[in-house]
């Protein structure tokens, strides 16, 4: 995965740390949740008391104040109250639980809009999602297993104490093989947590792969990969299995373990007591009540040391949750802000009262753009959640950086950056918008130096059309205003502007047509446009287009360059611009090698592995510069 | 309805668990031994009970207790067996479903696809079953086991007494009653829960796809505000979920305890009349509690597999939405580069669209809200391509193009005429004989998370019915298009994991990744989607000889919007509106004036002088 080293964070969230800012983050329904567990759990030794003097009253063994009758029908009321005491308190955890695992998905999502944006995730989007969903849901469901230990070590310790009081040479004998069970637990951890590992990791390669295939529908039939694809789905998945089973199996014995010490601890106390009953000092009420305690008594151990494993596990989740998004700060992802969940039912959404954003108010006009020594390095970092050495893949190789580029861009200039394939184009533009995270050098805004280039370069800044637009499946208005308010904008001149309105007048719905997964619904030309009305409708100072016309037949083309420099006025060298209605865009800053475009230039940045190699005007740089002459005359014919 | 719920996904399950039979037989006689064991271990404390009463030796009581201790540690032995085998074959069976299922949606055609996100189907075809597996062993050891136990322990209250039978009879009908009663509400509440998750992944998955474009143009606030309803839908649900299996589980224990009241007032009874002994007052005791461990699981997997129903539902569901495009396999292609006919071809998208964006109420698989025509039609289109020619198609945006090309892979089939490979309707032929012979690069290349050589032959060597290919046809297509060095920079060679999305490859790279794919799979029929759209001139050279290479004794249709692309063709083809507006011999056309080739020609040479 490609990471920029230096931003690395290198500490982490600690599990409990992050519990209890889940905790305090719904702290009344959380301690009313422990109380009710207490109650719940703590009354249980009650019935098994009171089912002992039944036996002592029947066999006649022992003084018993109470009836019968009074004894069952105890029975009954503290069963009942303890059932509706749990019921709240289910509800309670149910809440604090639901909370926390919205307020983490909240926070990752920012989290990860926040990254720079073309820095790309350093895992799959179906493994993002499954993370998502699971790791993020175990992580929220933690915090309420504490009322859970908390009412079991509650009955526990009422238990061994009226046990005790019985016989205490029994309950400590009987009791001993539990210390031992802790133990096993401990000593299973690292496998456990290992194994969980594993099966996430086999979890991720099914859907990571299921998501690329569906992603990938069309490709997939059309090369007749159909039948191929579900053996390589075969093969992971029963890779899956293999650690599913295994992980299953192995919990499966941690815990029966567990209970076998239940049984010896059970099967003990029968063996001790049967002298003690022999000679009268034993009971049967007594033994009713030790093998009722006994039962419960010995799972806590097994219950506390899964509860020690499951903290191991929350590590494993914690570091799998970091991994969506290592440059943010870790304990951001339980920071507590409004989850808006009250909106729901009184459908505060529907009314779309949140789905608007404020219109910025305009920005600082822009004189002059320079940037100075822009570098920017794709690192290698090997995917800390794997061994597989094959992982580790060297994406300098794939992938060229920028060294120490510098220009200036003034006023009213169309500016185009050209150069072979993988010259670094692309990420001169990202590193720009702080797409990417710089390496070296500085921006400056009107002289000012832009600190977080990141938060600086968005509207009414700077808009921008990357290489392949992403649509997404809601109306073409949606994708187009992406939480603009409709009546602070023109989006009918944003549409012209991107050539889109014939194509908007052919669609049976307009603008209200839903664009399909990606945009599917739409050619490639149409994705392209909508991208650009998208970055023509937020007015901004700044406009950046990488490749906008590649996908555009001859005439469109042609029209939409018109339309775009229909402001600017005059020759190349006036460099007047008229303000359009729709936009006061100031600034064009593309990448391409169309003719259409480099004719039209002020100025041409000519970019050869990464750095500078040529700038000037179209005539200058066909005289002076070799790589432009070949770009210009690489093809016989020309393309346009 | 419920029950042919049941029934269908017992249908269901027993055809995956088929295969696996002596696996099942195996489980069964596990479960089985389980069960004698835990309703023998209660029968040696009685007698221990009644023997210390009795004031038995010592020597008997401890030879009780170490029985005792005997049967039970064997029972849990047995019980951890079942666990692996079942966990084994739930996962087994679960993958074979999983994988059928992931075929047939991948079979299903292009309007079912447009309709729905990556992140949702990823949620139907894995979230949905992996409920299945992560449930199956539980489901089966349990569901099956516990009820055994459950007959087992009250057969022997029966034989105990036919009273204390009867009320373990009614405090187990009960059960099942409240549990019935509830079901409807269990059952649509976990519709709407999964429904929401369908609803956040598919929503998440596709703008974690597009944070670039998000970012770059202000759009997170947006995105969190979207996600927002979403997510306070499930904790809705959620609630009500939680608030139903509370419902359930204090209603169950209360039955519990009343029927243990009960048994404890009839059997002190009897024994203070003498007719009982106190073992076996407590063996009755401890029998009506061993009757609530096997209803609590068999509770729990009931709700459990009321969760799954819902899933089951939506597999079903999934598995009967059938491809429009059939299948009908009367006629072979020949192997050599084929003539194309379209004779009178018509065709119109019937894909359906939602019109509104919000599907939280469980949406209706086969009913979507409106019917959305679209833009693009053909209409009787009549033409010919010799074997071995090229012909260049040209028109605006929404022309009709891609839409021609997509006809010929038959992602969709036609409405009217047909489209013959040297006179063989394409229709009357095997998807995958056509798809066998015909190549398309578009300017998407889709790229897995897998090495360089599962991404080139796309995973055809994992196909034990397809010849493998060779890693020296690989690096021979690779260097033969120029990626020589590219290959030879890799750290692991073939062996390098490429990233999803084709995220560090650049977009040049990936374009010629595209062309090697179809190198190594050697089509008949090459079509070239704006192929060389987003190469630079320079690039797009050396890729000259490699096209011109791939041609050669093939047939070819490029589609491009640029006239250069478009030098090498034999024909030329225009399309406007869906239909033809001109076609012939690209020299031909050219040397005509009043020809829109050439009038569009001379609109790119006025656009070379200006």
């Amino acid at each position: 995965m490609i990471i920029n080293q230096s931003s690395v964070i290198s500490y982490q969230l600690s599990v409990w740390k992050g519990t209890w800012a889940l905790i305090r983050y719904r702290p009344g329904f959380f301690w009313l949740s422990v109380a009710a567990a207490v109650y719940a759990f703590g009354m249980r030794t009650v019935p098994g008391w009171l089912q002992k003097l039944f036996f002592d009253r029947l066999t006649g063994e022992a003084s018993v104040a109470l009836n019968l009758p009074t004894i069952l029908a105890l029975i009954v009321a503290i069963e009942a109250s303890r059932m509706i005491v749990d019921v709240g308190g289910n509800l309670s955890a149910a809440k604090v639980r639901l909370a926390g695992q919205t307020l983490l998905r909240k926070n990752v999502v920012q989290n990860i809009l926040r990254k720079p944006g073309a820095l790309p995730l350093p895992i799959s989007i179906g493994d993002a999602l499954n993370r998502l969903d699971h790791d993020l849901a175990d992580y929220g469901d933690f915090p309420t297993w504490i009322p859970e230990i908390a009412g079991h070590a509650a009955f526990t310790l009422f238990a061994l104490v009226i046990m005790a009081r019985i016989d205490g040479l029994i309950t400590a004998v009987a009791v001993l093989p539990l210390i031992g069970v802790f133990f096993l637990n401990r000593f299973a951890w690292e496998r456990l947590m290992r194994y969980h590992r594993e099966s996430r990791e086999g979890d991720s390669a099914v859907t990571s792969f299921l998501g690329e295939l569906f992603g990938a529908i069309q490709a997939v039939k059309v090369a007749n990969a159909e039948s191929s694809a579900m053996y390589y789905l075969e093969k992971l998945s029963d890779e899956r299995r293999r650690r599913n089973v295994r992980r299953g199996t192995f919990s499966a014995m941690a815990f029966s373990v567990a209970d076998h010490m239940g049984d010896v601890a059970v099967a003990v106390m029968v063996l001790l007591t049967g002298a003690a009953m022999a000679r009268g000092d034993f009971t049967v009420g007594d033994f009713a009540l030790f093998s009722s305690y006994l039962f419960f008594v010995a799972r806590f151990p097994a219950n506390f040391g899964s509860y020690l494993s499951e903290i191991a596990s929350q590590r494993v989740v914690l570091d799998r949750v970091q991994a969506m998004h290592p440059d943010a700060p870790p304990e951001s992802i339980v920071e507590h802000g409004s989850i808006y969940e009250g909106a729901y039912k009184q459908g505060e959404f529907a009314s779309g009262k949140f789905a608007s954003l404020q219109v910025a108010n305009s920005a600082e006009r822009l004189e002059r753009l320079e940037i100075k020594g822009l570098s920017y390095q794709y690192s290698v970092v090997s995917n800390q959640l794997s061994d597989d050495p094959s992982l580790i893949t060297d994406n300098r190789l794939l992938n060229t950086g920028i060294a120490n580029v510098s220009f200036t861009l003034p006023r009213g200039s169309f500016t185009v950056i050209t150069g072979r394939i993988g010259a670094g184009k692309t990420t001169l533009l990202r590193v720009l918008l702080g797409l990417l995270p710089m390496d070296g050098g500085e921006i400056r805004w009107n002289g000012e130096v832009v600190a977080d280039p990141a938060a600086f370069f968005v509207p009414p800044r700077s808009a921008y059309t990357p290489q392949i637009p992403h649509l997404f499946s809601m109306p073409l208005r949606e994708n187009i205003l992406l939480g603009l308010p409709p009546q602070a904008v023109d989006v009918d001149s944003a549409i012209h502007r991107a050539v889109l309105e014939a194509d908007v007048a052919q669609l049976e719905h307009g603008l209200d047509t839903i664009v399909g997964p990606r945009g599917v619904r739409l050619s490639g030309g149409q994705v392209q446009r909508t991208a650009a009305a998208r970055m023509f409708v937020r007015s901004a100072e700044l406009l950046v287009f990488d490749d906008l016309s590649s996908a555009l037949d001859v005439e469109t083309e042609t029209l939409l360059w018109e339309r775009l420099l229909a402001g600017k006025q005059g020759s190349r060298g006036a460099r007047r611009i008229s303000l359009l209605p729709c936009s006061p865009a100031l600034y064009l800053f593309v990448v391409s090698h169309r003719r259409a475009a480099l004719r039209r230039a002020d100025q041409i940045l000519v970019l050869e592995n990464g750095r500078l190699a040529a700038q000037g005007t179209l005539d200058e740089l066909l005289v002076h510069s070799d790589v432009m002459q070949e770009l210009w005359h690489g093809k016989a014919n020309g393309d346009e | 309805m419920e029950d042919t719920n049941i029934k269908q996904s017992l249908k269901m399950l027993w055809r995956y668990l088929r295969p696996y039979r002596r696996k099942v037989t195996l489980l069964g006689l596990l479960v089985l031994g389980s069960i004698g064991l835990q309703l023998l271990a209660p029968q040696t404390i009685r007698r221990f009970l009644d023997a210390a009463q009795a004031g038995a030796e010592g020597r008997v009581l401890t030879g009780t207790a170490v029985a005792f201790f005997i049967i039970v540690l064997s029972q849990k032995l047995i019980s951890l067996l079942s666990t692996y085998v079942g966990e084994d074959l739930g996962w087994a069976a679960t993958n074979n479903l999983r994988v059928e299922l992931a075929a047939h949606v991948l079979r299903l055609d292009m309007g079912f696809h447009k309709l729905r996100t990556p992140g949702e189907l990823i949620e139907r075809v894995d979230g949905d079953i992996s409920t299945l597996a992560e449930s199956f062993s539980a489901l089966v050891v349990q569901m099956f086991g516990n009820s055994l136990l459950l007959i087992g322990v009250l057969l022997l209250i029966f034989y105990q007494s036919w009273v204390y039978g009867l009320i373990g009879m009614i405090y187990v009908l009960l059960m099942f009653g409240v549990q019935r009663a509830i079901r409807p509400q269990v059952v649509r509440v976990a519709g709407a829960v999964r429904q929401g998750y369908a609803e956040l992944a598919g929503y998440l998955g596709e703008r974690l796809s597009g944070t670039e474009d998000i970012r770059a143009n202000g759009g997170e606030a947006y995105v969190m505000a979207r996600l927002y309803p979403i997510m306070a839908h499930i904790t809705h649900w959620r609630l009500r979920d939680d608030w139903l299996g509370g419902l359930s589980f204090t209603s169950s224990y209360m039955l519990y305890v009343f029927a243990l009241a009960a048994t404890l007032a009839l059997a002190g009874n009897a024994y203070l009349q003498g007719n009982m002994s106190i073992g076996t007052v407590y063996l009755m005791v401890y029998y009506v509690g061993l009757l609530e461990s096997p209803l609590k699981y068999i509770r729990r997997q009931v709700s459990q597999l009321q969760r799954a129903y819902a899933g089951i539902g939506r597999i079903n569901a999934f598995f009967q939405i059938e491809a429009g495009v059939r299948e009908t396999a009367v006629a072979h292609l020949p192997t050599a580069a084929p003539t194309i006919r379209f004779e009178n071809v018509s065709f119109m998208y019937k894909d359906k669209l939602p019109m509104a964006n919000s599907q939280l109420s469980i949406a209706n698989e086969q009913s979507p809200i409106s019917n959305l025509q679209s833009q693009t039609v053909l209409h009787h289109i009549t033409f010919e391509l010799e074997a071995g020619k090229t012909l260049g198609i040209l028109g605006r945006t929404g022309s009709g193009k891609t839409t021609l090309t997509r006809l010929l892979f038959r992602l969709y089939d036609v409405d009217e005429g047909a489209i013959r490979l040297d006179g063989v309707n394409i229709s009357d032929v095997a998807l995958s004989d056509l798809r066998q012979h015909v190549g398309m690069v578009t300017q998407d290349v889709q790229l897995f998370a897998a090495t360089v050589r599962d991404n080139l032959t796309l995973f055809r060597n994992y196909d034990p019915q397809q010849a493998p290919i060779s890693d020296g046809q690989i690096v021979a297509a690779l260097e033969t298009l120029g990626l020589g060095d590219w290959l030879h920079a890799l750290p692991n060679g073939l062996d390098t994991m490429l990233q999803a999305d084709g995220k560090g490859l650049s977009a040049g790279e990936a374009q010629l990744l595209a062309f090697t794919r179809v190198f190594l799979r050697d089509p008949r029929l090459i079509i070239l989607d704006e192929a060389s759209s987003r190469l630079d001139p320079a690039t797009e050279q050396l890729l000259e000889r490699a096209i011109e290479r791939l041609l050669r004794n093939r047939t070819a249709v490029i589609i491009a919007h640029r006239l250069g692309t478009v030098q090498r063709a034999d024909d030329i083809l225009i399309l406007q509106n869906g239909g033809i507006v001109e076609h012939g011999r690209r020299t031909d056309l050219a040397a005509n004036p009043t020809s829109r080739f050439s009038q569009l020609l001379q609109t790119g040479m006025e656009e070379a002088l200006q």
